[in-house]
């Protein structure tokens, strides 16, 4: 019961009203900013920071948290209305979601995605509350080995991931590993395909990258369109909320996705992005019926919404417990944190249990501001669909140009962005899809430094990936799922998937 | 009518005869009041408008909490704010470029640190090859380098890890933030494999969170990275030990941990540098302002504090000492890079 009185002197704590009016500033910048493209959490909460030098430590925290879960709730919806992935975890939202909002049924997509965020955001709470501190120890015994396995998994999403032709899929992705190539060799600092711009030395950023592949791509596309006078609704607005059906064919994606999210959060590295991939892979082959995915399945989009939702939070463990910030966001507020003296790690619990247990308070509170904040919205972003072009995409280029810009203050990611907005275009022209090319850059450059760094400890061994058990289970997992995709009775219910074109 | 008209016409054209007097008059006294410094030889006001601080690393680090501190402490004796500005990557060499770029005016000034100045010049990639561009204004801080070990782990001093290493070629894997020939850590141990006659592997990892997860889990022999607030309750806890540090600054409480300098001697070349530079050609007045500015800042107490949270030492060099220290020391780093570089083309081949 020691938890429950830990989680009632947390309530305690939130509702005090200064703490309940940050955490709601944090929820609704976090809604706000999901919404506008490319204008990231990373980004809003950096600008923030310094505003919060003011405030208690735990207000401060509950801001910034409630920013980063509430732009997960907020990422999905230009995702689903217009194409565009408000973050980069919401790249898969737009293969169904859009689809969706193309049948008039932006209502219910919005609906399951704010719905199964807030399930999974609730879920994932309480794997946070009561497993935490034994699954940091997990996340330790993840070292390159155990990654490198993880990374081959994850490649193997690829295959579920193409609504297409696989042929097509695996020449996008080979090119989005050529991309994340870019930068510096992670063994000797030698450069590579950097041409003598500096600015290329780290590589190419995900989100100008994601928003040029999917937002400017689609202005560029709809460019044509709009000369034919066609609109985003091809038919009326069917519903604003989901009805029983597609309730019934969401809510065991959204309980697996909780879970699997909840996991890949814990582990560094993309978690939000990785695990809604995966969700996605997984609903996919898990459906009765996967020709509909890529042409509008509510599954497609209630899984990853869900997984994405859990990663962030799943997220907060490793910072919490171990004091290791597993993504850019929560390295930043392990600096809100140590700039108040508070310093996360074993002894945060012990030491300041009102941060541990105020952050975990917060949440629950955030999670349901959140929802109802984002129902009524439901409503007016519908109507955005209603917008003509000529007044909408002139916009949706303003905000991708200022997202873009406000990343790294840098106008190289505006012309990265441009540049990928043209390779998008002509990417979608011959009905390639962007999503496995997304998948392989963010994996490829993971999975090359765990590949060296494992080499490096194996003093040149390859053996290495099967001697350790974790490493050893991942690649017996890929083997499983490749060799089952040559099997010809299954390779054969892949090929009945009619060719369809995502966009 | 006609007789109006010419009237009206002359009353106009006295009115705008005036009316030019007037304009004339106008831009006359705008011409004065912005090149009074050309009639009456005064210093203009500096500063007048915020200053632009470009921050080399990304937002939440130890280089940006410190500098953030330091950027606002110095704009209270300054009396225009910083603007913080993070334009990481190519480990600080964008802060440098957009430093270079900036007019030697006073309001673009950035953050240097041992690897965009004492690295950068000798990379192949760097568009700068030298230090003439800049102008180094003040140190403020210097970075902490704990060389750490899980304790459970058999050496329980520097001397005892070495003599492993010796009977143990290439088993000592240390984890380095980047990749040898670009991070001071792999550079400052290399000078400990010559001395010693040793071989470790490095192991590059992207930060020293990661780093601290690889030592913690085992996977990795040493943590060879910055000091990281979250790494201290791990000392305290008593899972992590601390063999040597790369330089001469240690963290609190555990001082009577000899160093590598301490232990191989005063030449071996540790640079750490934690200030502030600008473009080459400020003014002297810009820069008498500065220096008074941030030498105030140093003994503020908002910024103590910061610097004392995140563990890391305030070290005050003025524009003279911070010029002679790096003009001491890069030759000697240009040095050991080179070496280390044809090494590794070397072993290429």
């Amino acid at each position: 019961m020691d938890v429950f009185q830990n989680l009632i002197s947390g309530f305690s704590l939130i509702l005090q009203p200064d703490n309940l009016f940050f955490c709601f500033i944090g929820v609704f910048i976090g809604t706000l900013i999901g919404v506008l493209p490319g204008i990231g959490p990373v980004g809003a909460m950096s600008l923030l920071l310094p505003a919060t030098y003011k405030v208690s430590p735990l207000a401060s925290v509950i801001m910034l948290a409630g920013i980063y879960y509430g732009a997960q709730y907020g990422g999905s919806t230009t995702s689903i209305l217009v194409n565009i992935p408000g973050e980069s975890s919401t790249v898969v939202t737009c293969l169904d979601g859009y689809q969706m909002a193309r049948q008039g049924r932006a209502g219910p997509a919005l609906g399951i995605a704010a719905f199964g965020s807030f399930i999974a955001g609730t879920l994932a709470l309480i794997g946070l509350m009561l497993v935490a501190p034994p699954l940091a120890s997990i996340a330790l015994r993840f070292g390159p080995p155990e990654y490198f396995s993880l990374m081959c998994l994850g490649l193997t999403i690829l295959i579920y991931l193409a609504s297409g032709s696989i042929i097509r899929a695996i020449s996008m992705a080979a090119f989005g590993v050529m991309i994340g190539c870019i930068g510096q060799d992670p063994e000797t600092g030698s450069s590579r395909f950097v041409f003598g711009i500096p600015d290329l030395l780290d590589g190419i950023g995900l989100a100008p990258f994601v928003m040029g592949l999917f937002g400017i791509s689609e202005v560029f596309i709809n460019i044509e369109q709009s000369l034919k006078g066609s609109k985003i609704l091809e038919t009326k607005i069917k519903g604003l909320l989901p009805n029983w059906q597609d309730w019934k064919d969401s809510i065991k994606p959204i309980l697996r996705g909780s879970v699997l999210g909840f996991f890949l959060g814990i582990l560094p590295g993309g978690g939000a992005v990785i695990s809604s991939f995966a969700s996605y892979a997984i609903e996919k082959k898990a459906s009765k019926h996967p020709e509909k995915f890529g042409k509008g399945a509510i599954e497609g989009v209630a899984g990853p919404e869900a997984a994405n939702n859990a990663a962030s939070e799943g997220a907060f463990v490793p910072l919490l417990t171990l004091g290791i910030p597993p993504n850019v966001v929560m390295a930043l507020l392990l600096g809100a944190l140590m700039i108040h003296g508070v310093t996360p790690g074993p002894l945060l619990i012990p030491k300041h249990p009102e941060i541990f247990w105020g952050v975990i308070a917060s949440m629950y509170l955030g999670n349901i501001m959140l929802l109802v904040l984002n129902l009524p919205l439901i409503g007016i972003w519908v109507q955005v669909l209603k917008v003509p072009y000529k007044v909408l995409f002139p916009l949706i280029l303003l905000f991708c140009l200022i997202g873009a810009y406000s990343i790294n203050n840098s106008t190289f990611d505006v012309a990265i962005m441009m540049v990928f907005g043209v390779v998008g275009y002509l990417i979608r022209k011959y009905k390639y899809e962007g999503a496995p090319m997304v998948l392989a850059f963010v994996l490829g450059p993971m999975l090359e430094n765990s590949l060296r760094q494992s080499l490096l400890l194996s003093d040149g061994s390859f053996l290495i990936f099967f001697t350790r058990p974790i490493s050893a289970g991942g690649m017996i997992v890929t083997f499983l799922m490749l060799i089952s995709c040559i099997i010809p009775a299954f390779r054969k219910k892949r090929e009945e998937i009619p060719m369809e074109e995502t966009t | 009518m006609n007789f109006l008209e010419k009237k009206e016409r002359r009353i106009f054209m006295k009115e705008m005869k005036k009316v030019f007097v007037i304009i004339g008059f106008i831009g006359l006294w705008i011409f004065l009041c912005h090149h009074m410094d050309l009639v009456i030889a005064k210093d203009p006001d500096y500063p007048t408008k915020p200053i632009n601080y470009y921050i080399a690393f990304g937002v939440g680090g130890t280089t940006d909490l410190t500098s953030r501190a330091f950027g606002d402490a110095t704009s209270k004796y300054i009396g225009q704010p910083f603007v913080h500005i993070n334009r990481p990557g190519a480990g600080g060499t964008l802060t440098a470029m957009a430093v270079l770029s900036g007019k030697p005016d006073g309001y673009s000034l950035g953050i240097c640190s041992p690897s965009n100045v004492f690295i950068a010049p000798f990379s192949d990639e760097s568009p700068y090859k030298d230090l003439s561009g800049f102008t180094f204004i003040a140190n403020f801080g210097n970075y902490v380098y704990p060389l750490m070990v899980r304790t459970d782990a058999p050496w329980k001093t520097w001397k005892e890890f070495i003599e492993w290493v010796r009977k143990n070629p290439r088993a000592a894997k240390i984890a380095i933030t980047g990749a040898r020939s670009v991070a001071s850590q792999g550079f400052v141990l290399w000078q400990v494999e010559q001395r010693e006659q040793v071989e470790f592997t490095y192991v590059p990892m992207k930060s020293s969170a990661e780093i601290l997860s690889a030592t913690l889990g085992g996977h990795v022999t040493m943590y060879g990275s910055t000091v990281d607030p979250s790494t201290v309750p791990y000392l305290q806890e008593g899972k992590l030990r601390i063999l040597s540090y790369l330089g001469a600054h240690k963290t609190p409480g555990y001082e009577n941990v000899p160093s590598l300098p301490e232990l191989y001697g005063p030449e071996v070349a540790v640079p750490n540098l934690l200030g502030v530079f600008g473009p080459k050609g400020l003014p002297d007045y810009v820069l008498k302002k500065l220096d008074d500015a941030f030498a105030k800042a140093v003994k503020d107490p908002d910024f103590v504090s910061v610097m004392n949270r995140m563990y890391t030492p305030i070290v005050y060099m003025d524009r003279a000492q911070m010029n002679k220290y790096i003009e001491e020391l890069l030759p000697k780093v240009g040095k050991v890079i080179n070496v280390i570089k044809a090494e590794e083309a070397k072993g290429k081949k």
